[in-house]
């Protein structure tokens, strides 16, 4: 909210401070001044009071004379050159010295005063003009202001911008507290500022009572709550006649232009003044335009009834919505908190009117302020709370401004009775307080001397004393302080959280290891010339690939683009790699780690998704990562690039795997057949999945779908060529590869690293040749390295892929070789016995795979 | 043949040996030299080879010269062997010269995302203070997102962080602040407890270059006996020290939220003109970094912790405003766009 504070020396002594030191104390007292903003003239001193000793011409220039000028008596003389016809000896003047901002008068920019020589003459100042000084209205139109021109005597030295009535003032910015609707308002800023600055609260300046408090005439007379009383707890009514609607009072209008309000009309403008001044929100009715004559009601909108609001709007109500109606035709006049109705708003014609001050229950106008997307001054101070105690001041305050400032000409406006409906008795609340408990939370001893000298300006009353103390809370903060630890953070705060030690926690527990998979996953990764990406998980609802059937889907998203929760990181990747080419990059290699989510069947337990309850969501997250590779590698002027293909992107993944401490024995790869419908964006014939080298654990009973994108418990991920038509529909401009993995899953497969000892036997190396018959049926790698391990003995150390030579693809022979390499841990291995195995591995290869040896 | 005739015959041979090893060019025509005087059949070893015929008196005399010059020989072998292997490598070299100061040729290095490096960088300076990392999940419900952060439904700070909702059921929401995270430690584990949470969280926010529909926080939580305010405070500041690895200010603002009182914003020195004010501070010299409180009594209540026996405090910071700030970033969006200009200079 914005403070004036010129409105804010009305309620506290403000009397030496400026505007900036009150917003400091604010901020460090929980109400945070986000600025600090003038409105006026923007002048700075030092600007004094200063008196012509003597005028003399300047030797250069025939417009502009010297002067003397002094500003103390006895002290020196100032040089100051001028350049206005209207001065004289003995004459008192405004004199702006150096270091001082003033007004340019040609074209209202800040005009800063150095002391410089004009002409070849050293000036030390400026007498000044009063444009000069923001004066618009003054008598004096051309020249310096003349301070003595009507025998006037201000003291020589004195601080003009003390001295005259310059229209000034600073608004500060205030954060609102969601918590503390009774400091919206001047009022209650002024008793936090009173309270921070230890000053106190002026008195009250006005009475009703000073006003005739006729009857009226009007049969106005009722006002009946028929909604249930924690709607409305209380609410007032009263008539006021013999208005003139014209405009505001100018310190009225003033102030509210200052804080940024539209000025309306007379008693527009006072309700928000009012408003603005003690918090409460009010609203005035043209008495002419309700149909029933004698009473308002406060009930629930019915379904279906509409009103159209002084914004012009036509609203659907609802059920939840409080509403003002007129009793008797049952017109609605006003949602109750939000906004009044265009058929009974003031008007220039008005000449009798409602007042409205009352207290609703702040979820029933939160709910009726979000439902119709309004939100006013009012909603937002009765969504924080109203003091039912305080409304009858706030009613009266009103109802004394409106007769004071908005009477016709013949009389003062006549005022009827307070006419109430329900209560506005607060029960006190008494809350105990500890010393004890001070010290435990704070780590400071704060006396209950001390608390009462802290809470008492707030209108807290203190009383006890040592351990045991008892705190009264004022009516207007029941809301906010209930609890003992409400009352230690009122206590922490106005004592200053700078007053509390810093000091560190003592040790008392172990500290578990981070997790490092993560971390060694990146520094693989990165270390392999992939930068990483953060991708959205809010991805588009058409997301290619994508199980509507698990989806987990947004309700209220910010557009399609952002509802559904990814399934997959490879279309974000895919949408990077085409963005980073469209802005002229060839080569992208990015990788990601990050979260999917599904649906989780096997996990949900029937009460998922219930209000209130705490356990489950019936959604699964899973730690991915993944890459895409688009380009080449290694690239260097002397140098043929390296053409990126599947085995590159594959051998970084296997890699990964060996980074992570992963056993590649307990692995397998396998080509994508069967899967091709699950991962739509890879390439049916270059794409291989990667899985456990166990069987798949059946599913467990009742479960219809997989909760995972990888759809068989042992699947860890997989690793292929970007399907070409997810190439071209996303502008992909080179063959791109892939890979995605189940981070949960690999974490679980990592074992611990265990020195093996260095064998020093020799490295014994032979290469193998299978030839085969590739009529009907490929025969893979993995099938051949798999039969030679089994083969090869104890003391096959290492099985390499030399070759897979094929004459051309439509070739039914190929010829595979391999390369073995034993290695006994202290001993040589004699050469009939490697004969011996090799001859094994033949015979099972030939058996199994009808392979046939060249030898 | 006398001994005077022997001389002759081996001083010949010497001299013609070392004048043909001195003219020889290349090191071919040396190893021939070397093989026609010294090897198996070279004229000098034949010689050696004829002492035993000779005089048996003669004989040692006859054997000194003939091994003086075998070492004449071979010392004067060994330095043409020297200079011309030298003078070769020079020479070969000076055929392989490159251009030194074309460019190298780097094997590409990939660049770790800047909010990771914050938050490894905020991860470990909270794990030398004693904090373990936790991590929950980011479909939630409203009871670990509000109701056991001491915000029930007719909170007012309900409204102010506008929610995603799911299809999951009318409770199952996108978590809008890493708080969750605190809940679900104090329900798993008992007293004492050091825990940091790094993680996403999401608010329905229009984008622009401040926002962004989803962003991270890391958030802390600290339970014992008798932890003070005093603590939070000492904790905090080290932390903000550490980061900004310059002994900061820091100060302690009173704030309100749900599930700490008190409750307060920390602002840091701005580290950038050291509390001068700038540019990045706005000029006011001081930077918001992140909220903090004292545990309220009723959050802990809800998870079964005795607030009488125990007290703890929480805090939680943005990354990408840490990270906005660290790296002078001035708009938020960059992080997701993951343009390489972007990630390359990380």
């Amino acid at each position: 909210m914005k403070l004036s504070f010129d409105w804010l020396s009305e309620f506290v002594d403000l009397s030496g401070l400026t505007a900036h030191q009150v917003a400091e104390k604010l901020t460090m007292g929980a109400f945070e001044v986000e600025e600090v903003t003038l409105v006026g003239p923007d002048l700075t001193g030092p600007i004094v009071v200063g008196e012509i000793l003597e005028i003399t011409q300047h030797p250069n220039a025939d417009k502009i004379r010297l002067t003397k000028t002094r500003i103390k008596v006895g002290a020196e003389p100032l040089d100051i050159v001028c350049g206005a016809g209207n001065i004289e000896v003995g004459q008192l003047i405004p004199v702006a010295l150096a270091g001082a901002k003033v007004i340019n008068r040609h074209d209202g920019s800040p005009l800063l005063i150095k002391a410089s020589a004009i002409r070849g003459v050293q000036s030390n100042g400026m007498l000044c003009s009063p444009p000069e000084l923001g004066i618009t209205d003054s008598a004096t139109k051309d020249g310096i202001l003349i301070l003595n021109a009507n025998g006037e005597k201000p003291e020589l030295g004195s601080d003009i911008l003390q001295l005259l009535p310059i229209q000034r003032d600073f608004i500060l910015h205030v954060e609102p507290r969601s918590n503390r609707g009774d400091a919206l308002s001047v009022m209650g800023l002024a008793r936090e500022v009173a309270a921070l600055f230890g000053r106190p609260l002026k008195p009250a300046t006005w009475s009703l009572s000073e006003l005739k408090t006729d009857a009226t005439k009007s049969k106005f007379n009722n006002v009946v709550i028929e909604s249930a009383p924690e709607d409305c707890p209380f609410i007032t009514l009263r008539v006021l006649e013999g208005i003139k609607i014209g405009p505001s009072h100018p310190l009225i209008s003033t102030r509210l232009t200052a804080i940024g309000m539209r000025t309306v009309n007379n008693v527009v403008d006072i309700t928000n003044y009012v408003m603005h001044e003690l918090g409460q929100p009010l609203h005035a009715y043209d008495l002419k335009k309700i149909k029933n004559e004698a009473a308002l009601t406060v009930r629930r909108a019915k379904a279906g009834e509409t009103i159209t609001t002084i914004d012009a709007k036509e609203r659907k109500l609802t059920e939840e919505m409080l509403v003002i109606a007129d009793g008797d035709t049952d017109t609605i006049v006003g949602v109750a908190g939000v906004m009044g109705g265009k058929d009974s708003e003031i008007d220039d014609q008005s000449d009798a009117l409602v007042l409205e001050a009352a207290c609703f229950a702040p979820a029933v106008v939160r709910r009726a302020s979000r439902l119709l997307g309004l939100s006013s001054d009012a909603s937002l101070r009765f969504e924080r709370g109203i003091d039912p105690a305080s409304v009858r001041h706030a009613a009266n305050r009103a109802a004394y401004l409106i007769a004071k400032y908005c009477g016709n000409e013949a009389s003062t406006a006549s005022l009827g009775p307070l006419l109430a409906a329900g209560s506005d008795q607060v029960s006190a609340a008494k809350v105990p307080l500890r010393s004890s408990q001070i010290k435990r939370l704070l780590g400071i001893e704060i006396s209950a001397e001390r608390v009462a000298e802290l809470l008492t300006p707030l209108g807290f009353s203190v009383s006890g004393a040592g351990e045991q103390i008892e705190v009264m809370v004022p009516s207007f903060r029941i809301n906010d302080v209930k609890r003992e630890i409400d009352l230690i953070e009122e206590v922490c705060r106005l004592n200053g959280y700078d007053q509390i030690t810093a000091c560190m926690p003592a040790a008392t527990l172990a500290v578990a290891m981070p997790d490092d998979t993560l971390q060694l996953a990146r520094n693989c990764l990165t270390g392999q010339g992939l930068s990483e990406a953060w991708l959205s998980s809010l991805v588009p609802i058409d997301q290619e690939g994508a199980s509507m059937d698990l989806a987990v889907q947004v309700l209220n998203p910010l557009s399609k683009d952002h509802q559904l929760m990814r399934q997959s990181l490879i279309p974000g990747l895919i949408n990077a790699c085409s963005y980073n080419q469209d802005h002229g990059r060839k080569d992208v290699w990015l990788f990601e780690h990050g979260r999917v989510y599904f649906k989780d069947f096997e996990n949900a337990a029937d009460n998922h998704g219930k209000s209130g309850n705490k356990i489950t969501t019936g959604v699964k997250e899973n730690n991915h990562l993944a890459g895409l590779i688009c380009g080449q590698s290694f690239k260097a002027f002397n140098k043929e690039a390296l053409a990126v293909d599947f085995y590159l992107v594959k051998g970084m993944v296997e890699n990964l795997l060996s980074v992570l401490d992963i056993d590649e024995r307990k692995l397998a790869w396998h080509g994508l057949s069967n899967h091709e419908d699950l991962y739509p964006w890879l390439h049916p014939y270059r794409s291989a999945l990667l899985t456990l080298n166990r069987p798949a654990k059946p599913a467990n009973k009742g479960a219809g779908k997989s909760s995972s994108l990888f759809e068989s418990n042992i699947t860890l991920g997989y690793v292929g060529q970007l399907h070409p038509r997810f190439a071209d529909s996303k502008d992909v401009r080179d063959q791109a590869f892939i890979f995605e993995l189940d981070l949960d899953r690999l974490k679980k497969e990592r074992k611990a690293k265990k020195f093996t000892g260095i064998a020093t036997g020799p490295e014994m190396v032979r290469d193998i040749t299978a030839d085969f018959d590739v009529t009907d049926k490929e025969v893979l790698y993995e099938q051949l390295s798999k039969l030679i391990w089994k083969a090869g003995g104890s003391n096959l150390q290492m099985v390499e892929l030399v070759s897979i030579y094929k004459a051309s693809p439509e070739s039914k022979r190929s010829a595979i070789t391999c390369r073995l390499t034993f290695q006994h841990a202290n001993e040589p291995v004699a050469n009939e016995e490697i004969d011996k195995v090799l001859g094994g591995i033949r015979e099972s290869l030939s058996r199994d795979l009808a392979a046939s040896f060249r030898l | 043949m006398d001994a005077k005739e022997f001389e002759n015959k081996i001083d010949g041979l010497v001299s013609a040996a070392l004048s043909a090893i001195e003219s020889t060019a290349s090191l071919d025509g040396l190893e021939n030299l070397r093989l026609q005087y010294l090897g198996r059949e070279g004229e000098l070893t034949v010689i050696l080879r004829g002492l035993a015929s000779l005089d048996k008196a003669f004989r040692p005399t006859a054997g000194q010269l003939g091994n003086q010059a075998k070492q004449k020989i071979e010392q004067s072998h060994e330095g043409k062997r020297k200079y011309l292997y030298e003078a070769g490598l020079t020479e070969r070299m000076a055929r392989e010269a490159i251009d030194v100061t074309a460019p190298g040729a780097r094997y590409p290095i990939g660049h770790v995302h800047p909010l990771s490096q914050i938050s490894s960088e905020i991860i470990s300076i909270f794990y030398s203070m004693g904090f373990s990392v936790a991590d929950g999940p980011e479909v939630e419900t409203d009871y670990y997102n509000f109701d056991a952060l001491n915000t029930p439904a007719s909170h007012p700070a309900r409204d102010e962080q506008d929610t995603f909702y799911t299809n999951m059921g009318p409770s199952v929401l996108l978590r809008s602040q890493t708080s969750t995270v605190q809940i679900r430690v104090m329900e798993n584990n008992k007293p004492p407890l050091r825990i940091i949470a790094p993680g996403r969280v999401y608010r329905n926010e229009e984008v622009n270059a401040r926002k962004y529909p989803l962003f991270h926080q890391v958030e802390g939580l600290l339970i014992d006996r008798d932890v003070t305010f005093g603590q939070l405070k000492g904790t905090l500041s080290a932390f903000i020290q550490a980061l900004f690895k310059k002994p900061l200010k820091v100060r302690f603002r009173p704030d309100f939220f749900p599930f700490t009182e008190p409750s307060a914003e920390l602002d840091s020195e701005c580290p950038f003109c050291n509390g001068k004010g700038c540019k990045t501070c706005g000029g006011r010299g001081w930077l918001e970094l992140l909220g903090c409180g004292m545990v309220d009594p009723n959050v802990l209540k809800g998870v079964g912790i005795d607030p009488e026996e125990f007290s703890g405090f929480a805090f939680g910071m943005g990354l990408e405003r840490l990270a906005m700030l660290k790296y002078d970033i001035n708009d938020i969006r960059n992080f997701y766009t993951n343009d390489l200009r972007f990630l390359e200079q990380f």
